[in-house]
């Protein structure tokens, strides 16, 4: 006889929120599951801290156990999923008091040990970069949003999103130029 | 995606994403849930330990409270003679009715005014 967890393997999704929304634990584990990745991706992206990622994305789920009673739409949970995530990385920063020393990018951040790896260069990179601009980076070329989305969720203007992102790419580029292979990676800023 | 990107730190993005082991976080995750769960249960719990004594203390002047009200708010404005005319009009001719014709006109007023 097949367990609950196998049942839920092969479920659709928005049947698990369904279920979740009425109060199915082991239909959230199964969403955890799905999710995680993402989640704990866009966490270490953003913080550059596998540690404090992971217990962010942790934090971000819980809010989900939450609040799933509230989420209308079940085919939104990705979306709303996101929109969590971004939420409780900016209630973070905002506890650190970050966000209102707000330019560019803090040179005077120690940049962490190198360490091999693309993804640990890339959040070596990143993590020179100030918290909004970081974020603006992110949600921009992790998450594929748009400067508009960028500018509502984060309740910056809109102009500031661009250059936030402009920059950001800026300093990217010069920072991660070894990993530049192909001549169509030269672009304007 | 409407917006001009660098494809070359897109690809950087992209590659770097790992499909990261999902059952030791899952276990985490359900866990916390699980102790949040026990204590808004035990939340709960005292709550109505605290609220039921309190409950029970005002309910008694308070169900009185309530009939005086209602016994009051029933009250005829206009003494019938006819039983039959005085049941018809009942609904209309009470202390409530004077009170609800009111509130809809300081409805009414506050609307004007705002609008």
């Amino acid at each position: 006889m097949p367990s609950t967890r196998d049942s839920y393997a092969g479920a659709l999704e928005t049947l698990l929120v369904g279920l979740a929304r009425t109060g199915d634990r082991d239909a959230f584990a199964e969403l955890v599951r799905r999710r995680q990745s993402w989640i704990r991706n866009l966490m270490r992206r953003c913080c550059g801290d596998a540690t404090l990622a992971d217990d962010l994305a942790q934090q971000v789920f819980l809010q989900a156990w939450r609040k799933i009673h509230h989420l209308r739409e079940a085919n939104r949970f990705g979306a709303w999923l996101k929109r969590l995530a971004i939420t409780v990385w900016l209630q973070h920063m905002r506890a650190k008091d970050a966000l209102k020393d707000a330019d560019e990018y803090d040179e005077t951040i120690p940049a962490p040990p190198a360490a091999p790896g693309l993804a640990m260069d890339l959040d070596r990179a990143l993590a020179s970069l100030s918290e909004p601009v970081r974020i603006c980076i992110v949600l921009a070329y992790h998450e594929g949003m748009s400067h508009e989305e960028i500018a509502e969720i984060t309740d910056l203007p809109l102009g500031t999103v661009k250059s936030h992102i402009r920059r950001g790419a800026q300093r990217l580029r010069e920072i991660l130029s070894d990993y530049r292979t192909s001549p169509e990676s030269e672009m304007a800023p | 995606m409407t917006d001009d990107r660098d494809p070359a730190l897109q690809a950087l993005f992209a590659e770097v994403q790992q499909d990261l082991p999902a059952d030791a976080f899952t276990a985490q995750v359900m866990s916390r849930i699980d102790r949040l769960n026990r204590r808004r249960a035990i939340a709960w719990i005292c709550a109505g330990l605290v609220l039921a004594p309190g409950v029970w203390w005002i309910t008694g002047p308070l169900q009185d409270a309530v009939l005086l009200l209602a016994q009051g708010l029933a009250v005829p404005l206009i003494d019938l003679e006819n039983r039959l005319l005085a049941d018809v009009v009942a609904p209309l001719n009470n202390v409530a009715s004077v009170f609800a014709l009111a509130l809809l006109g300081l409805r009414a007023a506050y609307r004007r005014v705002s609008s």
